[in-house]
């Protein structure tokens, strides 16, 4: 995928995974396994930059006699997972634009048929 | 590879970077993160090698920290431009460098010196903050001790209320030790942290501008 596309979802995600409830890098990671697999050095600077950019908070718990630090969702935060959510209709649209059946030919019988068959593989 | 050695190195090439590209807030910040990972793969039931595995090499780890920097330049790029370019220049100053070095010493010398002892001041404030911590968490737990222990005698001698007071107290108080005992381990850690990432940074400073001149 595109690394800027890649960035920019992988963000939306780690918003998605404090969305409902406070969490903490790990947890973060594992939540979201099933769907997108991300790695701890990727998801450091994620956190970073929604930080630096208001969309999330972070504060520090004692757990265990040591310290975790929970990230918290900001308003702006989930301002950009309804944005990005909006985006995704845009997006979608393209998609239905870009993989449209190809358009029947004229009146040629053998295009005609092979046309039919990129239809039917769609 | 332990989590300990792993921390090490990662913390050795750290402050093997200029405070100008990472700051120590920064490079603390990135180094609990990675502990943190660490402790919570091993919370999972990971072992620590393996735990250490998953986070990945140190090099990698700290390409992956500069690289997230906010207008960090090309990490490669940098030293090659400065072995190239100024170092002709850097020579044929040097002498004139060294001279005015000694004669402004007397300036810069006592002002290092003294931001040499109000850095070491600020060591011992943090010092006795974390020794007072302790011994607020050893006057909880001794108090709550010596109550719940006296609470038998009191029993017997004072009858069933002043027992009960004692114990009570003496519980409360051993609770509240055992909250400043969390208090006090991660407080420790911190100070103990950043005592090693400000001192490392400055005697990296000063390497550094001894090769330079």
């Amino acid at each position: 995928m595109d690394v800027q596309m890649k960035r920019g979802l992988l963000e939306v995600c780690v918003l998605a995974a404090i969305r409902d409830s406070d969490s903490y890098g790990y947890r973060i990671i594992k939540d979201m396994k099933p769907y997108v697999d991300i790695s701890e050095s990727t998801l450091y600077p994620i956190l970073r930059r929604l930080e630096a950019a208001g969309y999330l908070t972070v504060r520090t718990e004692t757990h265990n006699g040591r310290v975790r630090k929970y990230y918290h969702i900001l308003p702006l935060g989930v301002e950009r997972i309804r944005q990005f959510r909006e985006e995704w209709r845009e997006l979608t649209a393209v998609y239905r634009f870009i993989t449209r059946p190809p358009e029947p030919p004229g009146a040629d019988p053998d295009e005609a048929a092979s046309a039919g068959k990129g239809e039917r593989n769609s | 590879m332990t989590k300990t050695v792993f921390m090490r190195n990662l913390s050795d090439r750290l402050v093997s970077v200029t405070p100008e590209r990472i700051s120590p807030s920064d490079a603390m910040r990135s180094l609990d993160y990675y502990e943190e990972m660490i402790d919570d793969r091993v919370e999972d039931g990971m072992s620590e090698e393996e735990a250490v595995a998953a986070v990945g090499h140190p090099d990698d780890v700290f390409r992956d920290i500069l690289a997230a920097l906010p207008s960090s330049p090309q990490p490669r790029t940098e030293p090659a431009h400065s072995s190239e370019a100024p170092s002709p220049e850097k020579k044929k100053s040097s002498p004139w460098r060294t001279a005015l070095l000694i004669v402004t010493s007397p300036v810069w010398g006592t002002l290092l010196v003294a931001a040499a002892l109000v850095l070491f001041s600020l060591y011992i404030v943090l010092f006795a903050l974390v020794v007072s911590f302790w011994g607020v968490f050893a006057s909880l737990a001794i108090s709550g001790a010596v109550l719940i222990a006296s609470s038998v005698p009191l029993f017997i001698g004072e009858g069933m209320p002043a027992a009960m007071a004692s114990l009570g107290m003496g519980l409360a108080a051993l609770g509240l030790a055992i909250l400043f005992f969390f208090l006090c381990t991660a407080f420790t850690r911190f100070s103990a942290r950043l005592t090693d990432v400000t001192f490392r940074g400055a005697v990296s400073l000063f390497r550094r501008k001894e090769r330079r001149s």
